[in-house]
């Protein structure tokens, strides 16, 4: 912050301000006593002047240096977002790396429910994928991740499709999985 | 007409106002410092303002109120953690100028609305017209406010300064009726 200028030099003349003629209105007295009791010193004026006509707007410089900051908050958000979004293990599809086939925009996946029972989950798949063994599903339902250990037993998972696909869905005349019939598959 | 001029014209009316709206000698030159910085920049840009006048003024309103905002907010702060406060003692540079003091009390007692419209068109300089589109109000609503804030202030003035005031009051008396 500046210094106030306070030099008793650079001040308005002290004291009243000059005495009116008297045909000048008293609301045009009441302005030059208010013009007179505020007027900046010729220094101050100069000093003001110079700067402006030779600096940067100050605003603009601070909303430049803080623009990296308002940035790195935006992708920070962004990020954790995407992370709440995508779940904690994001990573390529087992499906689709194993078999690229299956269509997993219309499966339809078995779910474990906390090792309890085997829920369901149906209706289009958003996002799957694996890694280190865990499983993350995302549909319109909800998301979730499971473990491939507590997946449904595999049957026999041969064809490296992976554990929690039924045999029966695995129909050797027809590799590429497609169902003649339009009934979706269960992984 | 040449930046400089221009600048140099507004200047003194800007600190003026800034000085009567904000009471702090530091914060008027600081915004009015701002807000010609503003315009120079602009005009450098090649997107020069189509009234500099209201367009300086228009700033300096705004990130006065920004500022004194802000310190009535970190005042508090201030105070508890110690620190210098933000803004000048007004004490301290109205010291010898008794006359200014009074003044910028008078003003501070002044409804904002009143007190602005009185700054903009006493102490700044503007036109009725002018002042009316920086405030966003029609012209006679600006009069009406002028009209009201000086009589408010002729009323403080002469309270706290009859030496002073007798005179004018008795004149601003006769003209009123």
């Amino acid at each position: 912050m500046r210094q106030p200028d306070l030099d008793p030099r650079s001040k308005p003349a002290e004291g009243r301000p000059p005495q009116p003629a008297p045909n000048i209105s008293p609301d045009q007295q009441l302005d030059d006593r208010l013009r007179a009791d505020l007027e900046p010193s010729e220094e101050l004026v100069r000093r003001v002047t110079l700067r402006a006509l030779s600096s940067r707007d100050p605003e603009t410089a601070r909303s430049v240096s803080w623009a990296p900051a308002w940035v790195w908050s935006f992708l920070l958000v962004l990020g954790f977002a995407g992370w709440w979004w995508l779940g904690p293990y994001p990573g390529p599809s087992p499906v689709g790396s194993t078999d690229p086939s299956i269509d997993s925009r219309s499966a339809e996946i078995l779910l474990p429910d906390r090792g309890r029972s085997a829920g369901s989950s149906t209706g289009p798949i958003l996002h799957l994928s694996n890694r280190d063994g865990f499983v993350t599903v995302s549909s319109a339902q909800g998301s979730r991740w499971v473990m491939l250990s507590n997946a449904v037993p595999s049957h026999g998972a041969d064809g490296g499709v992976g554990p929690n696909v039924k045999p029966n869905q695995l129909d050797p005349s027809n590799p590429s999985g497609d169902d003649p019939k339009g009934r979706r598959r269960e992984i | 007409m040449d930046l400089n001029a221009i600048v140099s014209e507004l200047a003194p009316r800007l600190l003026r106002y800034c000085l009567g709206r904000s009471g702090s000698p530091e914060l008027a030159e600081d915004v009015a410092q701002d807000a010609l910085s503003v315009l120079v920049q602009r005009c450098r840009a090649g997107n020069p303002p189509d009234h500099a006048e209201a367009f300086v003024f228009t700033v300096a309103r705004r990130r006065l109120a920004r500022r004194l905002w802000q310190s009535r907010w970190l005042e508090p702060l201030d105070v508890l953690l110690g620190r210098q406060s933000g803004g000048a003692d007004p004490e301290r540079f109205t010291a010898g100028r008794a006359q200014l003091g009074l003044t910028l009390k008078g003003l501070s007692r002044l409804k904002p609305k009143l007190r602005e419209a009185l700054l903009l068109v006493a102490v700044g300089d503007m036109s009725t017209a002018d002042a009316a589109r920086v405030l966003g109000i029609s012209s006679s609503a600006l009069k009406m406010r002028v009209s009201r804030a000086r009589q408010q202030l002729q009323v403080h003035l002469a309270e706290h300064d009859p030496s002073v005031a007798t005179e004018e009051m008795e004149s601003y008396d006769h003209a009123a009726t």
